[in-house]
């Protein structure tokens, strides 16, 4: 009887999480595809009209295209940034013993861990004394010293696992440091490095308020901006931003569904080893 | 062969300054864009400073402001109260993925759960405004089923917003949280299990003796995950969802330096109140820290 009950129960609640996840995207869909005066003549009713005008209509009134292209330009750098330092000193830390390492390491987790808000006010007065406020490339430097640090305990913890062998090998193979790094750590790391760099991606992408101080510009707004923006401004306008909505989510669906593999891999072989 | 001189090791790790090298550009770049704006905050905090005259010291006088300000209390306490969700973002995944790992379709339905993970948090402020708006969806139906008296304006009482904002994280956050503690429920030996549902335990006693601690360097991790993603910014959740209001009734602190910022004339006050989440965010890691110690010496004694 008990374990009937719990058994039930347990149904129960994976069915309330699923139609919970499901039933506002659903309906959210549905919203994108009414027109906007049989939507507001009934907000809460499922509505007769179909239309995708509202997708185009998105598009062009939220400037979202200008938008991903800005997103794209501050993000791509940004996690390359981001990433390849995150991976040097990962292995810097992960295989040397060198005076200030702990300093290092203790300075990374506390960079970690600082509210963004923190750093945004006096960010912005280091870009306005050099001029660089509005510049997309000072953010992708921004976001690259911002979203670096957890990268870089990350793949520290996968480097650390590199057998020492291997590198006694190359070493007695001729290979400098320099080579050991780039033709024995970055290949084997390859899955974590991945990871990391989807992830920064994914993070970078999201970030709003940095890029709302950083890029005050219109012409220059991230998708997170617009789609936040769009969503504040057209109150009324709700089958608009519902199609706002579902093409900003795209980008990041589609990164997800390429590194797929990838995160897996990278997942499995740190928690295999 | 050239003449490779052999590595000095410690332990299989070589000594020398060459690892500074390799961690010399990101050290140079945390340095100047995260450190040294810390700094920078933590002296405009004791300035008056409006953007376009330098910044003239007065002491304590912004937090001393802040204090006296009720406006602010009411924004400390939304941050702690929020902080409060991390209970839900815990346990909601940790047992739906106990639940879910008996399924037969249990990675289609992880696969599902997932879903709101991948959205950004101003997507799903974005799609919660247009379900939980007062005369949406969620309430239409609350009434038809005779729950009229649960139909809150969910984003407009500023009794229950900030309840509605840490459900909104939950329901973005779990998908992430059900994959985590899945890997930790594989490496869990099924005798184990066994051995506890032989001895008659029921399924809480399962989940609070069992799961519970067998999850607990997940969840620990997990609870990093959370801190260095959510509890550092709540700012694109509020601003996507609510903006603060109405009120200040879910402005948090980020939001609230948001919003000094974009005025510009208490630049100085908003350093002050960015320092105050600072140490608010040290607070629990310390306080986690702290939890930590006592469970372990509880479990020697």
């Amino acid at each position: 009887m008990r374990s009937r009950l719990s058994t039930s129960l347990s149904w129960l609640g994976v069915v309330v999480a699923m139609l919970t996840v499901l039933g506002p995207l659903l309906w959210v869909l549905r919203v994108s595809t009414r027109t906007t005066s049989e939507y507001l003549s009934g907000p809460s009713s499922w509505g007769i009209s179909w239309t995708l005008t509202n997708y185009a209509d998105a598009w062009t009134v939220g400037g979202l295209g200008h938008a991903l292209i800005n997103s794209t330009i501050v993000v791509i750098p940004g996690a390359l940034v981001a990433t390849l330092l995150a991976t040097l000193a990962g292995w810097g830390l992960a295989k040397f013993v060198f005076p200030g390492r702990g300093v290092i390491t203790a300075i990374l987790l506390a960079a970690m861990f600082l509210p963004i808000a923190a750093l945004v006010m006096p960010i912005f007065e280091l870009g306005l004394d050099y001029g660089v406020v509005g510049n997309r490339w000072f953010l992708s430097v921004v976001y690259g010293a911002i979203f670096a640090p957890w990268a870089t305990l990350f793949l520290r913890s996968y480097f650390t696992n590199v057998p020492g062998e291997v590198l006694e090998a190359a070493e007695i193979d001729g290979a400098g440091p320099g080579r050991t790094f780039t033709s024995i750590a970055m290949p084997l790391a390859l899955p974590a490095i991945t990871t990391a760099f989807i992830l920064n991606a994914f993070l970078q992408w999201n970030e709003l308020l940095l890029a709302l101080i950083l890029l005050p510009s219109s012409d220059l707004t991230t998708v997170t901006i617009a789609i936040a923006q769009f969503s504040t401004q057209f109150r009324t306008g709700g089958p608009l931003t519902a199609a706002g909505l579902f093409i900003a989510s795209l980008p990041i669906f589609i990164l997800f569904l390429i590194g797929q593999r990838w995160l897996r891999a990278g997942a499995l072989a740190g928690s295999v080893k | 062969m050239s003449s490779a001189r052999p590595p000095v090791l410690v332990g299989r790790r070589r000594v020398g300054l060459l690892g500074f090298l390799f961690c010399a550009p990101l050290l140079t770049l945390v340095l100047a864009l995260v450190a040294w704006p810390i700094i920078n905050l933590v002296r405009y905090s004791f300035t008056s400073y409006g953007g376009l005259t330098a910044p003239v010291w007065v002491g304590l006088k912004n937090y001393l402001f802040l204090i006296k300000w009720s406006d602010f209390h009411r924004i400390l306490l939304n941050n702690v109260f929020i902080l409060g969700g991390l209970v839900i973002w815990i346990s909601v995944p940790l047992l739906l993925s106990i639940v879910i790992f008996k399924f037969r379709k249990a990675d289609l339905v992880r696969a599902v759960l997932f879903v709101p993970a991948m959205l950004s948090p101003v997507i799903v402020g974005g799609v919660f405004r247009i379900v939980l708006a007062d005369d949406g969806p969620v309430n239409s139906l609350l009434r038809s089923v005779g729950l009229g008296v649960l139909a809150f304006g969910w984003l407009s009482d500023s009794r229950v917003v900030l309840v509605t904002l840490a459900l909104v994280i939950c329901w973005a956050t779990m998908g992430s949280g059900i994959l985590f503690y899945t890997a930790g429920l594989t490496a869990i030996s099924p005798s184990y299990l066994e051995a506890a549902e032989l001895d008659g335990a029921n399924w809480w006693q399962m989940i609070w003796y069992i799961y519970r601690p067998a999850l607990r360097s997940i969840t620990r991790f997990w609870m990093l995950l959370l801190t260095v993603t959510t509890i550092t910014g709540f700012f694109p959740w509020v601003y996507g969802l609510t903006l603060g209001g109405p009120g200040v009734a879910s402005t948090t602190l980020d939001y609230a330096v948001y919003i000094t910022l974009n005025q510009g004339s208490e630049l100085g006050r908003g350093a002050a109140i960015a320092a105050i989440a600072v140490i608010l965010v040290l607070a629990v890691i310390l306080l986690q820290q702290v939890a930590r110690l006592i469970r372990r010496e509880s479990s020697w004694s």
